[in-house]
C-alpha cells in the first residue's frame, strides 16, 4: 500500500490530505483524504484544483468527535475519488480548504499513473478495507447531466440509433437511484407501433453496480431489455414508456431544523430505529428515443428476397434417401442464425414432379440467453413418390441482408439424392398420412367409424333441414329500429291514453271536459245578469254552467246531474266538507230557478263566486 | 257510457302480424331447388366411403353454394377437408355448421378436436362474468335469440295496450308487464352478449402462412405472420383486403383471398 500525505498545522488546527494507492493504471481509482482536526465548526468542503486528465466524485464526508479526560477533540474527514484518464505523473498542489472566514492550503501530493494494462494492486482504504471499484460508466448508458442531480431515474438507452429495417436495435433501462427503491413494473407500456418487439427473459446473473455520477453514489440496475425490430424506413420516435418504483424514504420525526439534528462521537444523534420510514410511489418518466431506420438497398436485392436481416444458414435434409414407392418422405428445411426470425418467410414449399406433396409444418424455436434473439426456424414437407426411379431433391435458394456487411447473401442448400425403388408386387401402397389429431373419445352416433385414437367424427348419412348461414339479425341496424318501433308505439299509446284519461279527453272528439267552453260561456251570461230585474237570466245561466260542468266532468247527460247522481259518483273522490258544499251550491240553485222570491243582488254575486269556486274545486279532483 | 279507441288496437294487430314475420327473417328455410338434393348428398357420402375426398368436397361444396346449407352438408365437407389436410376450410366449414346447429354433439366434438390439433391458445379471458355466460349460451343459435327479443317486445307492446285500453284488467296487464320485463332483461343481456360476438363477421384463414400487414398494401410492412386454421374478426374491408382482429387484440390487414369468411 502506497500512501502520500500533506499536512499542515495552523495553531490549534490539523490538516492531513492523502492519496491511496499513490501509482495506479489508466482507470483505476484514487482515493483522495483531507482530514481537519482542531476545528469543530465552520468547515466547508474542499476544493480540488482543475485537474487535467482526472475526473473526481465526491464519496462524502465523515464527523467525529471525543471527549477524553475533559478534553474535547474533533475531527471532519472529506474523501473523494480521482480516476485518472491518461498516463503520467500528477501533482495534485493547494488543496483549498475553507474553515470560517479563513482558506488553508494542503501540501502537494504526487499520483504516478501507469498504462492501463498494468496490473496493479487493489486499493484499500484506511482501514484496510478494498475500495469499492468505481467502473467508468458506458457512455451511452449516462444520463444527461441534469438527471444526476434527482435522487431516483430511470434511463432508457438503445446500443445504436442508425439501423436498417428489421435489424435489432436493444433496448436497455437502467435504474438509477441513491435510495431504497423497488422496481413494481412498467406504468406505461413502451408505444411500439412500427416495430416487432423481442422481450428478453430477465438476467438472473444480473448484479446491482455502484457508479459515481454528479458527485453522488448511485446503485444501478438494468430493469428490462428488449429488441426492437423496425418494419419501415423512415425517422422514428421510439416512446419508451414509464416506469413504476417504490421508494423508501426516511425521514426525521422532529424536523430537518431540530437540535436533535446532527451526530454526536461520530454517529448521528437519533439511531436509524427512530427515524419514520415511508414507502412512496413513484412514476419515473423516459425519454423518447429517435432512430433513423434505413431502408433495404434496391441494388442487388434478389429475386425472391422475403426481407430476412441478420446473419443465416440454410440447411436441407430429408429423414430418408431411399424409400419405396409410395412411402413417404419428410423434408426439412431448417433456417438458423441471428436475426427476427418470428417474422422471416421461408423458401416456398417443394413441389416435385412425380411427387405428391403434403401440407408442410413449420416451427420455430427461439433463444435469447445471450442477449440476442437468435434461434431456428424449420419448414417439414411430406413427398410421396408416385413411382420408382432416381430423383434429385433441388437446391433452395434464401437470401438475406447482413447488416454488418451490408450486403445481400444468397445461400443455397445442397441438392439431395433419392432413390424410390418399386413396391415389392401385390403390397398395396400406404395410405395418406392422417393428420394428426388428438385422441378421440368414444363416438355418440352409431355410423362412427372405430378408427381409435386420432380421428374426426364420421360423416352424417343424412342430410337434415336445411338453413341457411346468413348474416345474424342481432347485428343489423333494421332490426333494433323494428323492435324499438313497436315498443315505442305502445308506450306512446299508453301514456296518451293515461294523459287523457287524467284530463278527461276523448280521443274521438267528444268536447273537452275542461272548465272551458260552454261553462265559461254560462258563467259570463250569468255574471253579466248579475243585476236587479235579471234573476232568472242568471239562476238559468248558472245552472247550465254548473250543471253542464258537471254533466261533463262525470260523462253523464246534463239532465241525469242532480244531487243524487252526483253524490253517487263523486263518493270517496271528495271530501264530506266539500260533498256538503256541493249539495248546498245545487240547492241554491234550483231554489233560486223554481222560486219567485226575489234574491238580492249581493246574494246573486255570492252564489256566482261560490260556484267558480266549487267547479274550480271538482275541476281539480281526479275522477 | 265507455268508448274503446279502436286506432291502436289496430296498430297492435299490425305489428303483431309483422313482428313474427320480421323475427324469423333471417331463419327463414329457403325453397328447395330443381336438383335432387338428396340424392346428390348421397352419391358424397358414398364418395367418402370410398375414400374419394376430394370428389366428396367438390359435391358437398355445390350443394351448400346452391342453397342446400345443411348442418350435415357442411360438417361432412369439413370431414372431407381434414381428410385432405385442408385445416383452414376444414375449420371454416365445422364453424359453418356449428352455426346452424350448435347443439350437433359430433360437430362440437370434430370442431374442438381440430381447434386443439393447431394448438391454439386459449382465448384471453375478457371478464369473468361475461365469459362463462358465452359458455352458456354456446349451445343457442343466434337466431333463436333474435326471435327471443322480438316475441319480449311483442309481448311487452302487447301488455302496455292492454293496460292503456282495458281499465278492468290493469292490475293483470301490469303484472304481466313487469314479469315479462324481467324475461326480457336476460333476453337483451344474452342478445348484447351475442351481439358482442358476432357484430363483426367471422373468418378463418385458409393458406398456410399470411403476413398480417400494417396497411391494405402488398407495399406496407409486414406485422406478424398468420397460420392456416386461425380465427379472425373482420373488421373492415378496402379493396381486397380485410382489416382484421385476432382474440388476443392484435389487429392488421390480410388479403381477402387468404381469409374464409365464416358469416357473410
Amino acid at each position: 500500500m502506497i500512501l502520500q500525505s500533506a499536512s499542515a498545522v495552523w495553531a490549534e488546527i490539523n490538516i492531513e490530505a492523502s492519496v491511496n494507492p499513490a501509482r495506479v493504471a489508466v482507470g483505476e481509482p484514487v482515493e483522495l483524504s483531507i482530514s481537519i482536526t482542531g476545528a469543530s465548526s465552520g468547515i466547508k468542503t474542499p476544493k480540488l484544483p482543475e485537474l487535467k486528465d482526472f475526473r473526481s466524485y465526491s464519496q462524502g464526508h465523515s464527523e467525529e468527535f471525543s471527549f477524553i479526560n475533559g478534553k474535547s477533540t474533533s475531527r471532519s474527514v472529506f474523501t473523494f475519488v480521482m480516476i485518472p484518464s491518461a498516463e503520467g505523473t500528477f501533482v495534485i498542489d493547494g488543496i483549498q480548504v475553507p474553515i470560517g472566514d479563513k482558506v488553508f492550503k494542503t501540501g502537494a501530493l504526487k499520483i504516478e499513473v501507469g498504462p492501463s494494462n498494468t496490473v496493479s494492486t487493489p486499493p484499500v482504504n484506511q482501514r484496510g478495507k478494498p475500495i469499492a471499484q468505481v467502473v467508468p460508466p458506458s457512455s451511452r448508458s449516462l444520463p444527461p447531466e441534469y438527471m444526476a442531480s434527482q435522487e431516483i431515474f430511470v434511463r432508457a438507452w438503445s446500443d445504436r440509433e442508425e439501423v436498417y429495417v428489421n435489424q435489432p436495435i436493444y433496448l436497455t433501462y437502467t435504474l438509477y437511484t441513491r435510495t431504497s427503491a423497488t422496481f413494481k413494473g412498467f406504468e406505461d407500456e413502451p408505444e411500439t407501433a412500427g416495430f416487432w418487439v423481442e422481450d428478453f427473459p430477465p438476467n438472473p446473473q444480473a448484479s446491482r453496480q455502484e457508479r459515481n455520477l454528479g458527485g453522488y453514489r448511485y446503485v444501478i440496475a438494468d430493469v428490462r431489455q428488449v429488441a426492437l425490430f423496425p418494419t419501415e424506413a423512415g425517422l422514428k420516435t421510439f416512446n419508451p414508456g414509464s416506469l413504476k418504483v417504490d421508494v423508501e424514504i426516511t425521514r426525521n420525526p422532529y424536523g430537518n431544523s431540530s437540535p436533535f439534528q446532527g451526530t454526536m462521537f461520530g454517529r448521528p444523534r437519533f439511531s436509524q430505529m427512530q427515524m419514520l420510514t415511508e414507502i412512496q410511489p413513484r412514476v419515473l418518466e423516459t425519454e423518447p428515443i429517435n432512430f433513423k431506420v434505413k431502408p433495404l438497398p434496391e441494388a442487388g436485392k434478389p429475386e425472391g428476397f422475403g426481407g430476412a436481416v441478420g446473419r443465416f444458414k440454410i440447411a436441407a435434409s430429408t429423414d430418408q434417401t431411399k424409400v419405396e414407392e409410395g412411402h413417404p418422405v419428410t423434408f426439412k428445411l431448417k433456417v438458423t442464425g441471428e436475426g427476427n426470425l418470428n417474422t422471416l418467410e421461408m423458401p416456398k414449399p417443394l413441389k416435385l414432379d412425380g411427387f405428391k406433396s403434403y401440407d408442410s409444418s413449420s416451427g420455430l424455436d427461439l433463444r435469447k440467453e445471450r442477449m440476442t434473439i437468435e434461434g431456428d426456424k424449420t419448414l417439414e414437407t411430406v413427398l410421396v413418390p408416385r413411382k420408382a426411379g432416381a430423383y434429385t431433391i433441388p437446391s433452395v435458394n434464401f437470401s438475406y441482408f447482413d447488416p454488418v456487411k451490408e450486403t445481400y447473401i444468397t445461400l443455397k442448400t445442397q441438392p439431395i439424392l433419392l432413390t424410390v425403388d418399386p413396391a415389392p408386387a401385390g403390397e398395396e401402397p400406404p395410405k395418406t398420412p392422417e393428420p394428426i389429431l388428438p385422441a378421440a373419445p368414444s363416438p355418440s352416433t352409431p355410423n362412427t367409424a372405430a378408427s381409435g385414437a386420432q380421428d374426426i367424427r364420421y360423416v352424417k348419412s343424412v342430410m337434415g333441414s336445411v338453413g341457411r348461414v346468413a348474416r345474424p339479425a342481432l347485428t343489423e341496424r333494421w332490426f333494433w329500429m323494428l323492435n324499438a318501433a313497436v315498443l315505442l308505439t305502445a308506450l306512446i299509446f299508453l301514456t296518451l291514453r293515461l294523459t287523457f284519461e287524467r284530463l278527461g279527453i276523448n280521443l274521438l272528439g267528444a268536447k273537452p271536459k275542461r272548465f272551458k267552453g260552454e261553462a265559461v260561456k254560462s258563467f259570463r251570461a250569468a255574471k253579466r245578469a248579475i243585476k236587479p230585474g235579471s234573476e232568472k237570466d242568471f239562476y238559468e245561466a248558472i245552472a247550465k254552467g254548473v250543471y253542464g260542468y258537471f254533466a261533463d266532468k262525470l260523462r253523464v247527460e246534463i239532465s241525469a246531474v242532480g244531487i243524487g247522481r252526483v253524490d253517487e259518483l263523486l263518493r270517496g273522490k271528495v271530501s264530506e266538507a266539500e260533498m256538503d258544499q256541493i249539495r248546498e251550491l245545487f240547492h241554491r240553485i234550483d231554489y233560486g230557478r223554481f222560486s219567485t222570491v226575489r234574491v238580492p243582488e249581493n246574494e246573486l254575486k255570492q252564489l256566482y263566486n261560490d260556484s267558480e269556486r266549487i267547479v274550480m274545486l271538482v275541476d281539480k279532483k281526479r275522477l | 257510457m265507455r268508448r274503446y279507441s279502436l286506432l291502436p288496437v289496430v296498430f297492435a294487430i299490425v305489428w303483431l302480424a309483422a313482428g313474427p314475420a320480421c323475427a324469423a327473417k333471417s331463419a327463414a328455410p329457403t325453397a328447395a331447388k330443381e336438383l335432387d338434393p338428396v340424392e346428390k348428398f348421397d352419391s358424397a357420402v358414398a364418395m367418402y366411403q370410398n375414400e374419394k375426398f376430394d370428389d366428396a368436397a367438390a359435391v358437398f361444396s355445390r350443394l351448400a353454394a346452391s342453397g342446400f346449407e345443411t348442418p350435415t352438408v357442411y360438417f361432412n365437407l369439413g370431414n372431407c377437408w381434414v381428410k385432405t389436410r385442408h385445416i383452414g376450410r376444414a375449420l371454416w366449414a365445422y364453424e359453418r355448421a356449428f352455426l346452424l346447429d350448435p347443439r350437433d354433439e359430433d360437430i362440437r366434438f370434430n370442431l374442438g378436436l381440430l381447434r386443439a390439433s393447431l394448438g391454439e391458445p386459449p382465448a384471453p379471458e375478457v371478464s369473468p362474468l361475461l365469459d362463462p355466460v358465452k359458455q352458456m349460451l354456446k349451445p343457442v343459435r343466434t337466431e333463436e335469440i333474435s326471435t327471443a327479443v322480438t316475441i319480449a317486445s311483442l309481448f311487452l307492446a302487447l301488455w302496455m295496450l292492454g293496460f292503456a285500453y282495458i281499465r278492468s284488467w290493469r292490475a293483470v296487464f301490469g303484472t304481466l308487464f313487469w314479469l315479462t320485463m324481467m324475461g326480457s332483461l336476460l333476453v337483451g343481456g344474452a342478445a348484447w352478449v351475442r351481439w358482442d360476438e358476432v357484430r363483426f363477421p367471422a373468418g378463418v384463414v385458409q393458406e398456410k402462412e399470411v403476413f398480417v400487414r400494417y396497411g391494405p398494401a402488398e407495399s406496407n410492412s409486414k406485422a406478424y405472420p398468420l397460420k392456416e386454421g386461425a380465427s379472425v374478426r373482420i373488421e373492415k374491408q378496402s379493396g381486397d383486403w380485410y382489416l382484421v382482429r385476432l382474440a388476443n387484440g392484435q389487429s392488421g390487414w390480410i388479403p381477402k383471398t387468404a381469409v374464409l369468411r365464416v358469416t357473410p
